[in-house]
């Protein structure tokens, strides 16, 4: 187990060297810099502002330097914000992001999965139908539309909730974005699980429980659930990628002051060590959420060896 | 010892129609999985039912058991008609007949280890036992039906289809039911383990005093095993009789087919 996590951890040193490399070259191809204005800055200046941010070296130097920094846990400047180092600006959009992101992948993962069983249970029913059609919606809205047409409804017309805002985390606050941000993810989810425990409910040895003459309610606890959650737990990696691209739009469109703003506002504006920062961040949380979710499935089956 | 002729088990009449789901053109048919049969299981005995496949030999067994809803008929046990049972009444049904399916290593919960699947049964009959008691009538029982001990811990998926086949027999028996259905069980396995889990069978029939009811396609099982026997085709039983006398003088064309269709032990000695 801890040989398994180790190398998994090992491996995850050359694929963040890959992707920062990639991200790098991509925001330094991209046309313009972090100093173009449409006024052009007088010579000298720019020269300056090239020196002290390392920019007149070539591009492979530049990388080296920022590799360098890196290891040592400095993300460098920001170029856009001016006084602020990446780091104070990841530290200071990261506890809004976790609370959006991890409230809306606990939701989506409690709500699709019982939805889900809930419709296999009641197989060919109106509320199959009901549910099977609606998540259909969910899958095929995307978070982009979704979320102003909640903000326009509950917040303008009803006037029920705040329409954006972070307000310190208030709870009304986060409701429409976690809405906005889970919908799509627990009409997948629950479409996923709804298949697969129709499949274990379906298998032989849930016919071996029944004759033992266990309880229905029983069985779907102990035996169908932990058989047929395991599409959902590998489904959980791509679930939170698909959150963490969709926070970034969904925090612009609800105004909230998280990473995802800072990523958009980053590329737009070129703020090379920004969107660099950002990247690392979301791609190490990818690795270690595939990590868990390997090392949750071998739990959940033992068929499974790591 | 109880009456020997007493009847426990009788089946009347019992029907099982499915609709055939028609295709865009075709008017629908029903298929007639178990048409009309009836028959009754005596205290002691072993019952053998034979047929081809689809013949609705395992629509009996699992009709009998509940596990699917029947079309219409009578199961009655102890002379008590199964319909009228409530949820109670049945738990304790499901207690006293138990079942092994054909399907060894499937029929197992592959997430479960040997030693909880034979215990979950115990947890909910018999959840006052306490847990050394428990384990106590487990390894008993993993004994009896030539399962080591040091399985206890592993997962259905670390045995072999003979070994499977034990632990669902272990898990059948471990709270003393008075009848056991045998699916086929098997017809999954390799000669040699065949002859030892019918061995078992056997062994186990007289120490648990156990009344078996046993489905195969395959003859010689039957005649090594059952006392009487019904031969179904297409959901009717044709023939119900001493399996002796169904050897030595089959009436129906169908039993002479099928005994004929057994493979003799020496192949050209015919």
């Amino acid at each position: 187990m801890i040989k398994f996590i180790t190398k998994r951890l090992i491996i995850a040193i050359p694929t963040l060297l890959i992707i920062i490399a990639f991200g790098f070259i991509m925001m330094r191809v991209a046309p313009g810099g972090p100093f173009t204005n449409e006024r052009a800055l007088p010579p000298e200046i720019e020269r300056n502002i090239q020196e002290a941010y390392n920019l007149n070296k070539p591009i492979y130097e530049q990388f080296f330097i920022y590799i360098k920094n890196l290891s040592v846990g400095d993300f460098g400047p920001s170029f856009k914000y001016k006084d602020f180092t990446v780091k104070e600006l990841i530290i200071s959009g990261l506890p809004v992001s976790a609370t959006l992101g991890l409230s809306s992948i606990f939701i989506s993962l409690i709500l699709g999965s019982f939805l889900g069983i809930i419709a296999a249970i009641r197989k060919n029913t109106y509320f199959d139908y009901s549910i099977m059609g609606i998540s259909l919606i969910g899958i095929c809205v995307p978070s982009f539309v979704m979320a102003p047409i909640l903000s326009l409804f509950f917040g303008l017309y009803l006037g029920l909730l705040p329409t954006s805002g972070w307000n310190g985390g208030n709870i009304f606050n986060l409701i429409l974005p976690i809405t906005a941000l889970s919908l799509p993810q627990i009409a997948v989810i629950s479409r996923m699980m709804r298949s697969s425990t129709i499949e274990v409910l379906n298998s032989n040895f849930i016919r071996t429980a029944k004759s033992k003459g266990l309880k229905s309610s029983y069985i779907i606890r102990k035996h169908v659930i932990r058989a047929s959650i395991l599409p959902i737990i590998e489904y959980l990696a791509p679930a939170s990628a698909g959150l963490m691209t969709g926070s970034i739009i969904v925090e612009q469109i609800f105004g909230l002051p998280g990473i995802g703003r800072y990523f958009v506002v980053g590329a737009l504006q070129r703020d090379y060590t920004l969107v660099s920062g950002v990247m690392i961040l979301y791609a190490s949380l990818l690795i270690i959420l595939i990590l868990i979710t390997d090392i949750l499935r071998a739990y959940l089956d033992p068929r499974v060896k790591i | 010892m109880k009456d020997k002729s007493e009847e426990i088990l009788s089946v009347d009449n019992l029907k099982l129609y499915y609709p055939e789901s028609a295709g865009l053109f075709k008017s629908s048919n029903t298929i007639k999985a178990v048409d009309d049969v009836s028959f009754k299981l005596i205290n002691g005995e072993t019952l053998g039912i034979v047929g081809e496949s689809g013949s609705g030999k395992s629509s009996i067994c699992r009709l009998i058991l509940s596990l699917v809803v029947k079309t219409s008929g009578k199961i009655s046990w102890f002379g008590n008609d199964l319909d009228g049972y409530t949820k109670k009444e049945m738990k304790d049904f499901r207690k006293k007949v138990q079942i092994i399916f054909q399907d060894p290593y499937g029929s197992l919960d592959p997430r479960m280890t040997i030693g909880s699947i034979i215990k979950e049964p115990l947890d909910i009959f018999n959840g006052q036992l306490s847990k050394q008691e428990k384990e106590e009538k487990i390894f008993q029982l993993m004994n009896d039906v030539g399962l080591s001990n040091d399985l206890f811990n592993r997962y259905p998926h670390e045995l072999s289809g003979g070994q499977c086949q034990r632990v669902g027999i272990a898990r059948a028996l471990i709270n003393e039911p008075s009848v056991l259905i045998c699916d086929e069980p098997v017809s999954a396995l390799d000669l040699s383990i065949q002859a030892q889990i019918l061995d078992l069978l056997n062994d186990l029939k007289s120490k648990y005093n156990l009344t078996l009811i046993f489905v195969s396609h395959d003859l010689s099982v039957i005649k090594a095993i059952c006392d009487k026997v019904l031969v179904l085709k297409h959901g009717i039983i044709i023939e119900n009789r001493n399996t002796d006398d169904l050897f030595n003088n089959p009436k129906d064309d169908y039993t002479k087919k099928l005994i004929s269709s057994v493979p003799s032990p020496i192949p050209l000695a015919k």
